[in-house]
């Protein structure tokens, strides 16, 4: 009885690792999804940033042209102080949008490397699932074994087969 | 106008490099290690096993691979090492070697305790010799035991001096508790040689003192000196063994005893010696009886007084005892000289009446024989004191080789007419006077005898077999308290009666004898003597059964129906109640009464066995045999209490 009862818990906890492995590899297939999401919602959030560099930028020209026809001045004049200084804001305003949309390409591009990495586990985690499982089985089954008698694994498997 | 349009303030973006987790890598190393991991403990597990494995093989092949006790032997008697297989770097080799020294090491002390054994009984057999043998002294033994355990564990020396260090330890404990042992023995022996060697020194020291006085009789003061002496040699001596105060007051006493005797028989011998004097017969003794201090006696009478007045008596009692001494010597003399004749009587008595026999029987020639050994050449007696019967002896064949005579018809009818109490002697005086033929005179001698032995037998069934309630076609098979007890009175009162039947025969007194009384007598004597005695002995029986069962039983009150037990007032109710008890506890181990529990609600009913009946049943249930035999000595008591 007892070496059955030692076939089968071998046998169980072999299982039981494989379903272990399985699962890690379900989990780190879903971290890379995850991974690709967030990649996507970093991407989008630069985005956002860009534009309201952007929406600040066109806002502080739009009020420099407005000041400047109140005062007289030709707003759209070229090579005056109002062109002068919409370039400058212009400049300065086009280098942060710059450094947004990199990031934002970065992370999508990033996130995928990052999904990549996870698939790449799972598939590592799978394909060791099986090897584990014979190791835990057979260590299970030659302990049984060298207890010997007429109970052994060995006679009990040619008893039922 | 340039510092009212505004600037555009930057929001100081800067590249963010995403942090990414190489989880792949780590993915993999830690697999990969865990399966390492895995695939190690496997290997580890299958090193272990192949270990184990090793571990046995090589004990198996140690043990049977081990040196033979002959090799071991051989070995030890020639100083060479032993070889023992295996080695010491692999596993297999490392079991094999140590079961092949376990086994070498088990055999080595085994040869060594038996050695120690042997060497040890020879040295506790010279104890019990009667002298001192030098080669048989403890440090010999030491020396003996040394070269045992030295001799054995050298053997291992160079194999492995580790396990020959531990045999040398154990065989030294063993050794010296053996030592230790024998060396109390030997010197308690020694002690109690030399005391009992004193002691025996003591006897013939007491007979030299005889020789002592009667040599220095002469001179007192030379004499008085000397027994000083010798007394306080002697207590010196025994100082010696650390005798207590008690012991050497003991030989001090026993010397002074002992010189009492001495100085008796000197003045005794004195006495005597003076009666062998003719014309001093009692003169002596007369003298110190007139004067008991007179000095008109001879040198070893007065030294035998002065040594009696030095140790406390009297002259006055000194003369009384020596006179009562020699008077209960001439007692006695005169007494040995009464008993040799009374026996020479008995003998020539028994040899007459069977002489008598055969003459009427017709074997002259055989009667004639028996009786020539106690006549001499001249007719004579040949035995002290037996005249009377020779001559009725000669009477009888006179009477014998004269013509037969005709009964006398007067005496034939008296003699008949003394029924029972007719006795052979009243026969033979009648023969001899001529009164009777000699067929009616062997007749009445033959009924004589009858009459005699019918009386013993009916006092033996009548007195003896009554009083003890013997029948004689009744058997009883189980003998056992008052049964047991009546058989033997009856068999001890059959075995005195017979004893005395039979020296009647020799003494010819058979038919003088009143059988009846003697019988009654007997019976008497038993139920005062041995019958209480044998009771006493059931009884006490009795009271270390009850006495045994006491301390198991917690009732107090069951314990005070006991108290100041004791043979000799123990009653019938005590033992009627003890029976009781071990009967009950016998019952409950056969069919045991359950005992009864109560309900969730209602307490258990009382119980109908008491709890000391259940301890005693608890405690007995394993000892039914013992418990047996128990209630069976109680019954044989109890039967003594019967009136039948």
């Amino acid at each position: 009885m007892a070496t059955y009862v030692a076939i089968a818990s071998a046998v169980v906890s072999g299982v039981a690792s494989y379903r272990s492995n399985q699962a890690k590899s379900d989990q780190l297939k879903a971290e890379a999804k995850q991974a690709e999401i967030q990649g996507r919602a970093d991407a989008v959030e630069y985005k956002r940033q860009s534009v309201e560099v952007m929406r600040r930028m066109n806002a502080v020209i739009s009020a420099n042209v407005a000041r400047a026809g109140a005062r007289g001045l030709a707003p759209y004049s070229s090579g005056g102080v109002t062109e002068l200084i919409n370039n400058y804001n212009r400049r300065y305003a086009l280098k942060d949008v710059i450094a947004l949309r990199q990031n934002a390409k970065m992370a999508k591009g990033m996130a995928q490397y990052q999904a990549g990495q996870y698939r790449a586990s799972a598939n590592t985690v799978m394909k060791i699932a099986p090897l584990q499982f014979l190791s835990t089985v057979g260590q299970g089954f030659t302990q049984a074994e060298m207890i010997g008698g007429p109970n052994a694994p060995s006679t009990v498997l040619k008893k039922i087969f | 106008m340039a510092e009212e349009l505004q600037r555009y303030n930057s929001q100081g973006v800067q590249i963010r490099v995403p942090k990414v987790d190489f989880t792949a890598s780590k993915v993999q190393a830690q697999t990969m290690a865990s399966l390492s991991q895995s695939l190690d403990r496997m290997s580890n597990y299958f090193f272990r096993i192949a270990e184990g494995q090793a571990k046995i093989q090589g004990a198996e092949y140690g043990a049977e691979n081990a040196p033979t006790k002959d090799q071991i032997k051989t070995s030890i008697e020639s100083g060479e090492q032993i070889d023992v297989v295996g080695d010491q770097t692999t596993v297999f080799g490392q079991y094999a070697r140590n079961a092949s020294l376990t086994a070498v090491t088990d055999e080595i002390e085994y040869m060594m305790s038996l050695e120690m054994s042997k060497t040890i009984k020879a040295f506790n057999d010279s104890l019990d010799e009667p002298g001192s043998d030098a080669d048989y002294e403890p440090d010999k033994l030491l020396d003996k035991l040394k070269a045992i355990v030295e001799g054995h564990s050298s053997a291992l020396d160079d194999v492995s001096p580790g396990t020959a260090r531990k045999l040398r330890a154990s065989g030294g404990i063993k050794a010296n508790a053996k030592f230790v042992s024998f060396a109390d023995k030997w010197s308690n022996n020694e002690y109690a040689k030399s005391k009992s060697q004193f002691f025996a020194k003591i006897e013939m020291d007491d007979n030299e003192l005889f020789d002592l006085i009667s040599a220095n009789a002469n001179d007192p003061q030379m004499l008085d000196f000397l027994i000083t002496s010798f007394k306080n040699k002697r207590l010196a001596e025994g100082s010696t063994f650390k005798l207590s105060q008690g012991e050497l007051q003991n030989i001090a006493n026993n010397f002074d005893t002992n010189l009492k005797k001495v100085a008796n028989k000197i003045m005794l011998d004195e006495i005597l010696k003076s009666e062998a004097i003719p014309g001093m017969q009692g003169k002596m003794l007369e003298e110190l009886l007139k004067n008991s201090e007179s000095r008109n006696v001879s040198m070893a009478m007065a030294s035998g007084l002065n040594i009696l007045e030095q140790l406390g008596e009297s002259r006055s009692d000194i003369v009384k005892n020596l006179f009562n001494e020699h008077q209960n010597k001439v007692n006695f003399d005169q007494n040995q000289q009464i008993n040799k004749i009374n026996n020479n009587v008995r003998e020539v008595k028994d040899v007459l009446g069977q002489a008598v026999t055969k003459w009427l029987r017709g074997e002259t020639e055989e009667a004639e024989m028996l009786m020539g050994d106690y006549i001499n050449a001249n007719g004579g007696v040949i035995l002290e004191g037996t005249g009377s019967q020779i001559e009725q002896w000669a009477k009888f064949k006179e009477t014998q080789n004269s013509a037969d005579v005709d009964d006398v018809n007067e005496i034939v009818i008296r003699l008949e007419a003394m029924g029972t109490n007719l006795t052979t002697e009243d026969v033979l005086k009648e023969f001899n006077a001529g009164n009777l033929s000699k067929t009616t005179a062997s007749g009445l001698i033959n009924d004589a005898q009858s009459f005699a032995d019918q009386k013993y037998k009916r006092a033996i069934k009548n007195v003896i077999y009554k009083a003890f309630q013997f029948e004689e076609n009744v058997l009883i098979l189980d003998r056992k308290g008052k049964a047991k007890l009546n058989i033997e009175l009856k068999n001890e009162a059959q075995a005195q009666i017979g004893a005395m039947y039979e020296q009647s025969l020799i003494d010819g007194t058979t038919q003088s004898i009143v059988w009846s009384a003697e019988a009654k007598k007997i019976v008497d004597n038993l139920n005062t003597g041995l019958k209480p005695e044998i009771e006493l002995k059931e009884k006490n029986k009795s009271v270390s059964v009850i006495k045994a069962i006491l301390p198991q039983v917690d009732d107090v009150q069951f314990k005070n129906k006991f108290q100041d037990l004791k043979a000799e007032n123990i009653t019938e109710d005590q033992i009627q109640l003890m029976l009781n008890t071990l009967m009950k506890v016998r019952g409950e181990i056969d069919s045991p009464t359950a005992k009864p529990s109560g309900g969730w609600f209602s307490d258990a009913p009382a119980d109908p066995i008491p709890s000391y009946i259940r301890t005693l049943t608890k405690k007995s249930k394993g000892k039914t045999n013992q418990l047996d035999s128990q209630i069976s000595i109680l019954k044989e008591t109890l039967s003594l209490y019967s009136d039948d």
